[in-house]
């Protein structure tokens, strides 16, 4: 076979061909290759840092030094970029990879040796800094962020830095703390407070993306010392100063609930508005709107931008020629708007979410101001980049990851409009052609962001807002109108009272609209519905389907949706109709609410039982137990258990989130000439007795001999409290106390028994063998006594309290009585949430910690 | 635009960590033609493929610069074209046109006009500049003057794209750009899509000259960007002729066929 001379030169055409595609994709977006890089950097760091991740230094030993020499390297690659030589690429995308690498370490791991959070004393420490943030005044406590300077330790003075998040309680009412003035303070200071529980969310890491980790708490007149001002920016104070005038002008001359929302979505201050506001902007999916984001700076940029415009092309003719021969209305706008966003994201209080969306902003408008913000996805891949490199942790942000993707997904849906558009036309088109234009133009882009919000906001939420889409087209113009409308009256009142009077009721009516159009909405039946949380590549299989659904025109998105589809109908549904080859297991788990407990029994036949109960104090219900459970996938709860006198705050979302078979609460007899009524049961009781009774859940009262049960010998008996006639009389509202067995193991959950109950239990039940004991955490010395503990005789013992039950003399008398018995003993408040795996002849524990 | 091009960029070498590359890589320079990434050495906003495909005029009337490309290529001719030899006045001496209203050129002017891309205006006027016909003498020119717009119309544009292209033309010969005399005195809707006899009407008494002892004795250069019918040219040279100018020649960038 004769010999093709052309042969041997195909694969250094075909190189040469790929090389130059490379070329190509890489000159036409380099900064989005360049973040694609450093992100996996921050992956590698994120893996090197976590705990429990896989533990890269054992191949490198000295990662610090390899990361500095890649960092090196690239910019010997950039130099080499620059001149010309493409093989420098990958070169470049290593260091960024390694930068990425780098900064994530260090800004996660890196603590300065005289950090606050190293000098943390169980006791009342005095405390200097300086205020740093402008401080929240809520309901009888001050939140003040500190940069701590100096701290007390044995007798002196130490040096120290670091941020302090501090609660001041029941400071004088003339007392207005503010930025940049520095304080001593007498304050106990702790670890931010946060419940572990899998896929709950962990407040403490949150606060440490934040360069928080250390809180503190301090209460009456005399805690705090006022001794000067810091070292605080002087322009920031001035800000802050405005903005202190603004947040009481919008106090004063508003009513209280509009005030509150104005004062969210203008200034940031979010905690000024009701909670069932919050809850119904959430179900209608609106919650975006109340914390200041890209949608509020972009569109007060959009105003500045246009009224600077406006006022340059109002200059005279002869001078705007002039002008316009070296620089475009536009160009000159866009550097006129910059400063404004820099004023607003202090005057909102620089948080992180302002900063990030004045960021994406600037970066555009410095492109518009050199004409060269054609390249939008490069533009906000580089507007990420710098978020990132100040802040590597960002991305773990709801609110990062939900701008971006958002902002992405519009940039992506105009795309395919541009796509669409027929070139240029010279003569301009008549006003409602425009008008259909635009208005086709907003409905696409509102698809597009609810659409890829949607994957997000269920992962995060677990909740997706059927009336979303419309919501947003109604409330997005609305806000839109409050914005500019609010702004000026609290700017007018700074310079002519009167006139901010009368400009008020303008924004005051666009508001009130706003607000009874999202209560109306919230009130239609499935606004909203709670869903369980989707799997990681579930997320990314419906982003897969969005992509190629914006794009159906090409082939490839034709083919790419068929297969997004099926990938992601195989992740939502194998799992619902695939066998089960799971083993009989018995999990029974403890979550971390603090101070109460909320556990969740699993049985066998995959049934759901939940034993909850607790004290006044936050919403755990919504916030923690509700969130877990979605998290797990679970929708149903075939049995609820009031498990303590008093109720877990937010069960009342429990019962109208899940589908509940039914209630159980610990019956019993009232007192001689009493009644049901007269025991003081709280609003949230009733609350709950209402919604039961309206999705029709059996609500029952429970004594000992009621046993529920299922086949393959699980049991869950009531023993306490005891039957009319038998025992005491109770002149209390009792716990429940219920006993589970499987197998060869039982558990006793005590729920929160004080020692009269724990003797009328051992009089009247014979217990048997207890392996392990929910013990309860009363507050009062009197509960789990010696005899009733030496009859039990469990072999662990789980405590579900909040750290500062256990600095009591009671709890520690409690625990030793515990160790003298020989028992183990898991705390929820040091573990985290506590799993208990059974198979009925052996159990294992897992902690979550 | 379906023509093969190559997809690397042409790499030259640039200065080490040079401010261009890294606002390049920043906010990358791409073609408004064809999206095509801008390589060194290429101008800000048009590729030099696209560039290549502007068709210029090589052979014209001598005096209002009317294209003769449809005659034989190789014979010089030096006649004036039927309009010109009917003898209708238009009060300038000589016209010329870069480059036919065509193509890449018109996608490229209504970009700087109708869709705001300021930035291509020294683009175009580089490409003014490049091919600057031979023809047109500029020695004697003492002012280069911009096709004036209406003060609306500035204000709702932004820019003079005229002014644009006049800037470049002056700043290369070193001739002074006299702006704010030659005024537009209404609004008149635009040229495009009228006839003829519509557009000279449109253009009727449309401008004046505010300083006529300004323009007294001077040789000008009128420029603009397209040369349609000729009808906005011819008034505004009439202006300046009534105000005294010894001599008037017009460059535009393009010119319909």
């Amino acid at each position: 076979m004769p010999e093709n001379p052309t042969a041997a030169k195909q694969p250094l055409k075909r190189y040469r061909r790929l090389a130059e595609i490379i070329s190509y994709a890489w000159w036409r977006r380099p900064i989005v290759w360049l973040l694609g890089s450093y992100l996996a950097g921050i992956a590698l760091g994120r893996i090197n840092s976590s705990p429990t991740g896989t533990p890269l230094p054992v191949w490198l030993p000295h990662w610090q030094w390899l990361g500095l020499g890649l960092l090196l390297l690239g910019v010997i690659g950039l130099i080499c970029l620059s001149r010309g030589y493409r093989s420098a690429y990958p070169v470049l995308g290593l260091a960024v990879l390694a930068a990425g690498w780098l900064n994530f370490s260090f800004q996660f791991n890196y603590l300065p040796p005289q950090h606050i959070s190293r000098k943390i004393t169980p006791h009342k420490t005095l405390l200097k800094g300086w205020i740093v943030a402008p401080p929240q005044m809520r309901f009888r406590k001050t939140r003040v962020l500190l940069e701590a300077e100096q701290i007390e330790k044995d007798g002196k003075l130490e040096d120290t830095c670091g941020l302090v998040f501090l609660n001041l309680y029941q400071l004088d009412q003339d007392v207005r703390l503010r930025y940049g003035e520095e304080l001593g303070i007498k304050t106990k200071l702790h670890l931010p407070r946060s419940f572990a529980n899998p896929g709950g969310f962990d407040y403490r890491e949150y606060l440490k993306r934040q360069g928080i980790m250390v809180a503190g708490n301090a209460g009456g007149r005399y805690c705090i010392q006022r001794l000067g001002w810091g070292p605080g920016s002087v322009i920031k104070s001035w800000i802050y100063e405005q903005r202190s005038r603004l947040s009481d002008f919008f106090a004063k001359e508003y009513p209280r609930r509009e005030a509150g929302f104005l004062r969210a979505i203008l200034l940031g201050e979010r905690h000024c508005i009701y909670t069932y506001l919050k809850d119904e902007f959430a179900k209608v999916g609106l919650a975006h709107l109340l914390a200041i984001s890209g949608l509020h700076v972009g569109f007060l940029a959009l105003l500045v931008f246009g009224l600077c415009r406006r006022l340059l092309l109002l200059l005279p003719y002869k001078l705007l020629e002039k002008i316009t021969l070296w620089m475009n209305p536009n160009q000159l706008a866009a550097l006129l708007t910059l400063p404004w966003l820099m004023f607003y994201a202090i005057l909102a209080g620089s948080r992180n979410p302002i900063i990030r969306a004045v960021i994406m902003i600037s970066v555009y408008l410095v492109g518009v101001a050199l004409d060269r913000q054609r390249e939008l996805y490069n533009t906000l891949a580089l507007a990420a980049l710098i978020i990132l490199l100040w802040n590597p942790q960002s991305i773990a942000d709801v609110s990062f990851q939900l701008s971006f993707t958002t902002v992405f997904f519009i940039i992506y849906a105009i795309d395919t409009l541009a796509g669409r558009e027929k070139p240029a036309l010279p003569i301009e088109p008549s006003w409602s052609d425009r008008l259909f234009k635009r208005l086709g133009e907003f409905l696409w882009v509102s698809l597009a962001a609810y659409l890829s919000s949607l994957p997000l906001v269920v992962y995060h939420f677990n909740r997706i807002s059927v009336v979303g889409f419309f919501a947003n087209l109604v409330g997005i113009p609305l806000a839109w109108l409050i914005i500019p409308t609010g702004l000026s009256a609290g700017l007018a009142a700074m310079f002519s009272p009167s006139l901010a009077h009368y400009l008020s009721p303008v924004s005051l009516w666009f508001t009130r609209l706003l607000l009874s159009f999202v209560r109306h909405l919230a009130k239609f039946p499935y606004a909203s519905l709670p869903l369980t949380t989707p799997s990681v590549p579930q997320v990314i299989a419906l982003y897969g389907l969005l992509l190629c659904l914006f794009r159906l025109r090409h082939r490839w998105a034709r083919a790419g949706l068929a297969a997004s589809a099926a990938l992601a109908a195989y992740l939502f549904f194998w799992p619902q109709v695939s066998p089960n080859h799971r083993p009989a297991l018995l999990e029974v788990i403890f979550l971390d609410v603090g101070q109460g407990e909320a556990i969740l029994i699993k049985t066998p036949m995959e049934k759901k039982i939940l034993l909850v109960g607790g004290t006044r104090g936050m919403d755990v219900g919504r916030l923690v137990v509700a969130p877990y459970l979605w998290q797990q996938g679970i929708t149903r709860l075939d049995l609820l258990v009031l498990s303590q006198a008093s109720l877990l705050p937010g069960v009342d979302t429990l019962v109208r989130e899940f589908k509940v078979g039914e209630i159980w609460e610990a019956g019993f007899r009232w007192p001689k000439g009493g009644s049901h009524k007269k025991l003081n049961r709280p609003k949230a009781y009733w609350r709950l007795k209402a919604i039961a009774r309206d999705r029709h859940i059996p609500f029952r009262w429970v004594v000992r001999g009621k046993v529920w049960s299922e086949a393959g010998g699980l049991t869950v008996k009531v023993l306490y409290p005891p039957p009319q006639g038998e025992g005491r009389l109770i002149e209390k509202i009792p716990a429940p106390v219920l006993q589970l067995s499987y197998g060869e193991i039982s558990f006793l959950f005590t729920g929160n028994i004080d020692f009269k109950a724990e003797k009328d239990l051992l009089q009247l039940t014979d217990l048997g063998q207890i392996n392990i004991i929910k013990s309860p955490c009363r507050w009062s010395r009197h509960s789990h006594s010696q005899p009733f503990l030496e009859k039990v005789r469990p072999e662990t013992a789980i405590f579900s309290a909040g750290s500062a039950f256990f600095s009591r003399p009671a709890a520690l008398k409690l625990l030793s009585r515990y160790r003298k018995l020989g028992a183990a003993i898991v705390r929820t408040d040091l573990a985290g949430a506590v799993t208990v795996t059974t198979d009925g002849e052996q159990y294992n524990i897992s902690t979550y910690r | 635009m379906s023509r093969r091009r190559s997809m690397a960029s042409p790499s030259r070498a640039v200065a080490p960590l040079k401010l261009s590359f890294w606002l390049r890589l920043v906010y990358p320079d791409l073609c408004v033609i064809c999206g095509a990434h801008l390589g060194e050495g290429e101008s800000l906003v048009v590729c030099h493929i696209c560039q290549a495909q502007i068709k210029f005029i090589s052979r014209c009337c001598p005096r209002c610069g009317c294209s003769y490309e449809m005659l034989p290529q190789n014979k010089e001719f030096t006649y004036l074209c039927g309009e010109c030899r009917r003898g209708g006045r238009l009060y300038f001496s000589k016209a010329r046109s870069l480059a036919f209203f065509e193509g890449v050129l018109k996608e490229l002017i209504h970009y700087f006009k109708y869709k705001l891309h300021p930035s291509l205006g020294p683009v175009l006027g580089k490409i003014l500049i490049q091919h600057f016909p031979p023809d047109l003498d500029l020695t004697s020119t003492n002012l280069i003057l911009p096709i004036p717009l209406h003060p609306s119309r500035l204000r709702e544009r932004g820019f003079n794209q005229s002014a644009a292209l006049a800037k470049a033309v002056a700043k290369h010969f070193g001739k002074p750009l006299l702006l704010g005399n030659l005024t537009r005195r209404h609004p008149s809707p635009p040229q495009v899509g009228l006839s003829i006899e519509k557009r000279k009407a449109n253009v009727r008494r449309a401008f004046t000259v505010e300083q006529p002892r300004e323009l007294a004795g001077e040789s000008v250069l009128l420029v603009d960007d397209v040369y349609t019918t000729g009808a906005t040219t011819r008034e505004c040279a009439k202006s300046i002729s009534a105000a005294g100018a010894k001599e008037i020649q017009v460059l535009t960038l393009a010119r319909t066929r």
